[in-house]
């Protein structure tokens, strides 16, 4: 057979180069039309969520839970619960996908686990459980409601409320319900829940309970014999330490919660503020935050360490558990690997009040939240998950229980039973500290200016720069003009 | 009516036949087959995307808001902060310090390969190790040796009485910046140097001979025959550290987080930073397209290069 083609005459034998390719090609776009055209099956295969942890498969037919109440290992109050506690619609059988935070406290995060496990058991509910690490949340949360795929329950701090409540659900009906169950909410974590038009985008899962933490032994040879009472005290209690060589630990890097934890409260005890109570107007350029902010250079220079510009969310962390600092605030896991696996600094370390300022003594604290994405496929069963199983009495004694003053309540229920509490003295204070936090951008709302500029860590570098030498009044304009352009870009 | 109808349908032009077998036979036609799937994936995976953040950029979207048009105001905004001057400077400074001295080390380590030793074949291999291993994971473990409190090289310094105190690797400033960049040329080194030792075990060794028989040295027989004729690979290599320095994001946010005080912040970990850590989509998209320009000459450059290499 001979061809014609644009390069002359030439013989086809069976299988020639322009065979190869044409063949080539055309199963090559066969199986991208096929690709593209998949089944049902496979297209919702590739929908689920990655990253996925750990499945807890329930066989439906077999999870019917006997009527009435009966309280599991992990105090989870199993109440038949078949069907949505809150619409009455059936769940049982269908799958649900929880973006959970483990706690740091590997107790307080088995029982967590273990309460999601039983409830879907008993609600023959096929859970799904994922997690991300912590610094990864944000991206996660935002290529979810990017892509409209994820869980359909998923853990948030308050600043990935703020970021995400446009692709939250309004969940009011569930606050007033489960806020009634739990003896009402505290103000701190309610101010971040409540976005737009009143609207509840997310529940308050816990406060992540914030100490100073110090060495008793270490602050008596400074002859220092009590915790100091005011910011100005533990100035004048760092002089002598750090002239000892343990100076006090105060977080000056790119930490999210620890750097917060230092910085926003020593802010908010002098009086000082980001915003006004209308949450626009800035405040930032004050009085009170001159006044803290010169304290601040000094009490960096006299009594502080030196390193705590690169400290991580572990910074002060080591930098007590190796001896190097006297004092730090940070939530209880110091003190809680101590006990476990260094008893003596434990037994030398103890666990300061909140510092006063001339403003008052104001705690930062992280909080969780639970929210209930508007891409979630299952609403029913994650409302139902949250009333039945998460907000149970039993569960959240039992939870906090676990924590040892890390994950505390955010809401009044747990206040008059002593089952939930710390029986160390040292962790006394755990049971009152959660209502006296307070929430970035107070006395204002927690907007998502007052969520970005906390990314942006510009009030941790606020004290940071002042700590290097930059004058407060420099710093003050460095702070207003990066809130400034938040604030024309929104 | 059957004849009328018959009539009419003949007078109605005829409907031409297109020949698939003769369509499909045309060079043209498979030549549009066989790039279609490279198209395809162009267009999804680089300008779908890109044209998307060109809008972005030019709104204030956020998470789950697409936000209203704004024109170039995320642009202007940005020059007013003092964050994003500081990060594009620091870009622009990592890019160049750490591109040179990968330069130089690089054709250093290229000429030392190309000797013959004992080993030869293993150090070619090992020397690649810091390119080879994941980013993140190596710098994990710079992390470790220049940690702020438990640096466990300042230990050995310490204990070599090297140095008395701690030195403030990551906490200082300049330390910082210094230590990313020395991170960065640690890794991106060895690629480099490969690179360039491919390009001179291409130069026959007759033009060494000749020249020395001429009585050139070492020196003149570097400038003069060496480095010309690795001249076209120098180029595209530094064209593509260039490229991976501008926006580099892994050892910057692993290392320091752009921290202390924003001192080694960059475009890449401020765009993240803005876009995706606080959900502020637009301001994050015009961050990262002010590296654009940048990419845009230096490909162009690249493009001009190869042509001309290629005449």
């Amino acid at each position: 057979m001979t061809e014609q083609t644009g390069r002359g005459t030439h013989t086809q034998t069976a299988f020639t180069r322009r065979r190869f390719l044409a063949a080539s090609g055309a199963i090559a776009l066969g199986s991208l039309l096929a690709a593209c055209g998949g089944t049902e099956d496979a297209a919702t295969a590739t929908a689920k969520p990655a990253g996925t942890t750990a499945t807890t498969a329930n066989a439906p037919a077999a999870t019917s839970a006997p009527a009435g109440a009966t309280a599991s290992t992990s105090g989870t109050t199993q109440t038949q619960p078949a069907m949505a506690a809150t619409t009455g619609k059936p769940i049982k059988g269908t799958e649900l996908t929880v973006l959970w935070m483990p706690p740091s406290i590997q107790a307080a995060a088995d029982i967590q686990e273990k309460n999601m496990d039983e409830w879907a058991k008993a609600a023959g509910v096929k859970l799904t459980k994922d997690t991300v690490a912590l610094d990864q949340w944000d991206a996660k949360l935002a290529t979810n409601a990017q892509t409209k795929q994820g869980a359909d329950l998923v853990s948030m701090y308050a600043q990935h409320v703020a970021t995400n409540e446009n692709v939250m659900m309004d969940i009011s009906d569930l606050s007033g319900t489960i806020g009634t169950q739990v003896g009402g909410w505290y103000d701190g974590p309610k101010t971040v829940s409540i976005r737009a038009n009143n609207q509840w985008k997310a529940l308050p899962a816990a406060i992540y309970g914030q100490y100073w933490i110090y060495r008793q032994d270490l602050f008596q040879q400074a002859g220092v014999m009590n915790w100091p009472e005011t910011w100005e005290d533990l100035h004048q209690a760092g002089k002598k330490l750090k002239a000892a060589g343990t100076p006090i630990g105060h977080t000056l890097g790119h930490a999210v919660t620890d750097g917060a934890t230092h910085n926003y409260s020593l802010m908010w005890s002098y009086g000082a503020k980001e915003f006004e109570a209308d949450g626009k107007t800035l405040a930032l350029n004050s009085k009170e935050m001159m006044d803290c902010l010169t304290f601040f250079q000094q009490h960096y220079k006299d009594s502080l360490a030196e390193n705590a510009f690169a400290w991580d969310e572990t910074g002060n962390n080591n930098a007590y558990n190796s001896g190097q600092v006297a004092a730090t605030n940070n939530a209880n896991t110091i003190y809680a690997g101590l006990v476990k696996n260094d008893p003596g600094l434990a037994m030398k370390s103890s666990h300061g009040t909140t510092l006063k300022g001339p403003g008052g003594a104001f705690q930062y604290m992280s909080m969780q939240f639970w929210g209930i994405p508007t891409y979630a496929k299952n609403v029913d069963a994650a409302k139902a998950y949250l009333t039945e199983a998460f907000y149970t009495k039993d569960f959240q004694t039992a939870w906090t229980k676990a924590g040892n003053g890390y994950n505390l309540p955010p809401f009044a229920m747990l206040e008059s039973v002593d089952a939930a509490w710390p029986t160390d003295t040292k962790l006394a204070s755990a049971r009152t500290l959660a209502k006296t936090t307070r929430v970035p951008g107070s006395p204002g709302p927690y907007t998502s200016v007052v969520g970005a500029a906390q990314n942006k860590f510009i009030i941790i570098d606020t004290f940071a720069k002042v700590a290097q030498g930059t004058s407060p009044k420099d710093a003050i304009a460095f702070a207003m003009n990066e809130y400034t352009t938040l604030l024309k870009g929104q | 009516m059957q004849l009328s109808s018959h009539i009419a349908g003949e007078d109605k032009p005829q409907k031409q036949r297109i020949d698939w077998h003769h369509l499909w036979g045309r060079d043209a036609t498979q030549g549009y087959v066989m790039i279609a799937p490279a198209v395809i994936l162009l267009v999804v995976l680089v300008a779908y995307p890109f044209a998307l953040s060109i809008w972005l950029s030019m709104t204030t979207a956020s998470i789950g808001n697409p936000g209203r048009f704004v024109g170039l105001n995320n642009f202007t905004n940005q020059l007013n902060s003092e964050i994003f001057r500081l990060a594009f400077r620091n870009t622009v400074w990592y890019t160049v310090v750490t591109t040179v001295i990968k330069l130089v080390l690089g054709f250093a380590l290229a000429l030392l390969l190309n000797q013959q030793f004992i080993g030869r074949k293993f150090v070619r291999a090992a020397i690649l190790l810091p390119w080879i291993v994941p980013s993140v994971l190596s710098t994990m473990a710079w992390l470790w040796l220049l940690d702020s409190n438990l640096s466990s090289l300042n230990w050995l310094l310490r204990h070599l009485h090297i140095v008395e105190k701690n030195l403030p690797w990551l906490t200082d400033p300049n330390w910082a910046m210094g230590c990313i960049m020395a991170v960065n040329v640690w890794r991106g080194t060895p690629f480099l140097g490969i690179t360039i030792l491919a390009a001179l075990q291409t130069i026959p060794a007759e033009l060494y001979e000749a020249a020395a028989l001429d009585g050139a040295g070492r020196i003149t027989r570097l400038w003069r025959i060496t480095l010309p004729l690795v001249l076209p690979v120098l180029t595209v290599v530094m064209i593509v550290s260039i490229i991976g320095t501008f926006s580099d994001i892994q050892i910057v946010y692993a290392l320091t987080g752009g921290g202390p005080t924003n001192s080694t912040q960059v475009l890449a970990t401020l765009s993240y930073q803005a876009g995706l850590r606080s959900g502020m989509l637009g301001q994050g998209a015009a961050i990262s397209l002010y590296m654009f320009p940048v990419m845009l000459l230096l490909v162009i450059w690249q493009v001009w290069h190869v042509r001309r290499q290629g005449k």
